[in-house]
């Protein structure tokens, strides 16, 4: 029995650690009804120096355009490597984007900044659109947006 | 016929001072001599504003070589962008075809599930 229970002290010591690292976090992002083609959308953040510390998501797949995505393309130099894999579909006015990922728990009252730049074609650019500290207590809470996006909200 | 032509020239000049006004630009006592600097300095306006640029593919010079009467949204609609996603022509690869970036932030190295609505 004693066995048994040394092991399982062991296992959990050793699991838990690691799912304290991680949690599943939904963000979902609602545009408004500009009366225009589909938005793009360039998700990442930023540490608490207000350094670019990676993409969580590229809506809009066509390259030549981040460069409207005028702070995204700051920070990384339009590198489109930061969003090998995180890119999808540009997203249509009036409609929402809902994204579940595993995101690090030290991003979370640690000073890092969620920001998104909107871009729409033939339509003023967006930078900054969304900037939003992430923290437990945001967590749930609606930000509003500023042109395209007409909230932005983060829950665990 | 004269009358016509006063219609006319009337019409112009009422038109161009409204559009002097919906761009914000104070009208000039002489708006003829202004024609051409009033066209520039709007188009200056509408660009160049304070809180960023406009994506524009009409013929523009802010798009390059998408120029001429491609449409982003045509070429990419939203529900079918399968083309635009293929990873080509420097294009970032789509989620699911590759492992998201090493930035930190994702921890388990699986890409987002993404749904759209």
């Amino acid at each position: 029995m004693k066995p048994l229970l040394v092991a399982l002290a062991l296992t959990t010591a050793l699991v838990a650690p690691g799912l304290a690292m991680a949690r599943p976090v939904t963000l979902t992002t609602t545009l408004s009804s500009y009366g225009g083609p589909g938005a793009y959308l360039a998700i990442y953040v930023t540490d608490p120096s207000g350094d670019y510390a990676g993409s969580l998501w590229m809506a809009g797949g066509r390259s030549k355009y981040y460069r409207h995505l005028s702070d995204w393309s700051r920070f990384t130099g339009g590198d489109v490597a930061q969003v090998d894999g995180i890119t999808g579909a540009s997203v249509g006015a009036g409609r929402s984007l809902e994204l579940t990922m595993d995101l690090a728990d030290a991003l979370f009252d640690a000073g890092y900044t969620l920001h998104i730049d909107a871009a729409v074609e033939d339509m003023r650019d967006s930078p900054n659109e969304i900037a939003v500290p992430l923290t437990t207590t945001g967590a749930g809470t609606p930000v509003p947006g500023r042109r395209y996006i007409a909230d932005f909200t983060y829950a665990f | 016929m004269k009358t016509a032509l006063a219609l006319v020239l009337a019409g112009g000049v009422l038109g161009f001072a409204a559009d002097a006004q919906a761009g914000t630009i104070p009208a000039t006592p002489h708006p003829q001599k202004a024609e051409g600097p009033i066209s520039g300095t709007l188009a200056a306006v509408l660009i160049d504003g304070d809180d960023g640029w406009v994506w524009s593919n009409g013929g523009g010079s802010d798009s390059g070589d998408d120029n001429g009467d491609h449409s982003e949204g045509e070429d990419c609609p939203v529900e079918t962008d399968d083309d635009c996603l293929d990873g080509t022509m420097g294009n970032a690869a789509p989620a699911g075809s590759v492992a998201p970036p090493r930035n930190g932030l994702f921890t388990n190295g699986t890409a987002p599930q993404v749904r759209s609505n």
